[in-house]
């Protein structure tokens, strides 16, 4: 078991060895305090915490994502500072970009292609949920979020895609 | 008119479903549990679900526990169809998070009536929750 602690990430741990459960990386946006203990508390995920999706925004383009695709090799020569994540979670009412815009953005922007995109809300609201279906989200929980279910349903996704 | 979802890899049932249900339902069929969540991440939320729970590629254990895990198909009343009789299957499915279970062969009359009562108490729960 490995465990990495740098700026901005929580845990990274690559292989959990007694389970053989493979390690989500996520990229968390909001403000949710119970949510982020809730994943850094569970060893099978790790994660990037951004505030709201200006800073993810401005992380994301710091980071060179949208040349890390084709760059990949060269740009990270050690696997835990590859930026590479496994599904991106966001509140959906954040200061300056909501969960909406940002997820249109990096839509548009073509960043994170294929990977899940998922929804946070502290009220379910019907009309919501299907509005995030109808728009191509991948998923809506309400606050607070069963982890199994979270791990299972991005595990799902990842390969649905 | 409330769609309805059913799942099953046998084509007689599906079409004792499809034709025994058209004139008071949105009837869509699938064969497998893969094929109907992929049917559903597309955007078509059901308001009810049939399944089979003996099937190839995802069968309907796997597809309770999918469909549970999701935000999204969570809350959708789910009904399951069975051969098997036995109290452990039934236990196994209510444990899982399905709503009922219905043993094969039935009467179509029995499940439309259990489909009905199903969807007014959905009705009711979204009425009260604002929605």
């Amino acid at each position: 078991m490995t465990f990495i602690l740098k700026e901005g990430v929580i845990k990274n741990i690559e292989i959990m060895e007694e389970s053989k459960e493979i390690t989500l990386k996520i990229l968390y946006v909001g403000n949710d305090i119970s949510f982020i203990n809730q994943l850094s508390e569970d060893k099978r995920f790790s994660v990037v915490h951004k505030s709201n999706g200006l800073i993810a925004m401005n992380w994301i383009t710091n980071n060179n994502f949208d040349v890390f695709k084709e760059n990949k090799e060269a740009l990270y020569f050690n696997h835990y500072d590859c930026p590479e994540i496994d599904a991106i979670i966001c509140n959906i009412y954040l200061p300056g970009m909501n969960a909406f815009d940002f997820f249109n953005e990096i839509k548009r922007k073509k960043i994170f292609d294929g990977i899940p995109f998922i929804i946070l809300t502290n009220k379910f609201d019907f009309q919501l949920r299907n509005r995030c279906i109808q728009n191509g989200i991948d998923d809506y929980y309400n606050l607070p979020v069963n982890i199994q279910n979270l791990y299972e349903r991005i595990i799902f996704l990842s390969h649905r895609k | 008119m409330k769609k309805i979802l059913a799942i099953d890899d046998e084509k007689s049932i599906r079409f004792i479903i499809e034709n025994t249900f058209n004139k008071d339902f949105d009837i869509v069929t699938m064969s497998n549990g893969k094929e109907a969540l992929y049917w559903m991440q597309a955007g078509n939320i059901p308001d009810l679900i049939i399944c089979d729970i003996e099937m190839p590629v995802m069968d309907g254990f796997e597809f309770i526990k999918k469909i549970r895990s999701s935000g999204f198909f969570d809350d959708i009343p789910l009904i399951m169809l069975s051969g098997k009789e036995e109290s452990k299957d039934k236990i196994k499915c209510f444990e899982m998070g399905a709503d009922d279970y219905i043993i094969k062969p039935f009467n179509p009359k029995e499940l439309i009536a259990r489909i009905k009562r199903r969807l007014q108490s959905r009705d009711i729960y979204l009425e009260r929750r604002g929605n």
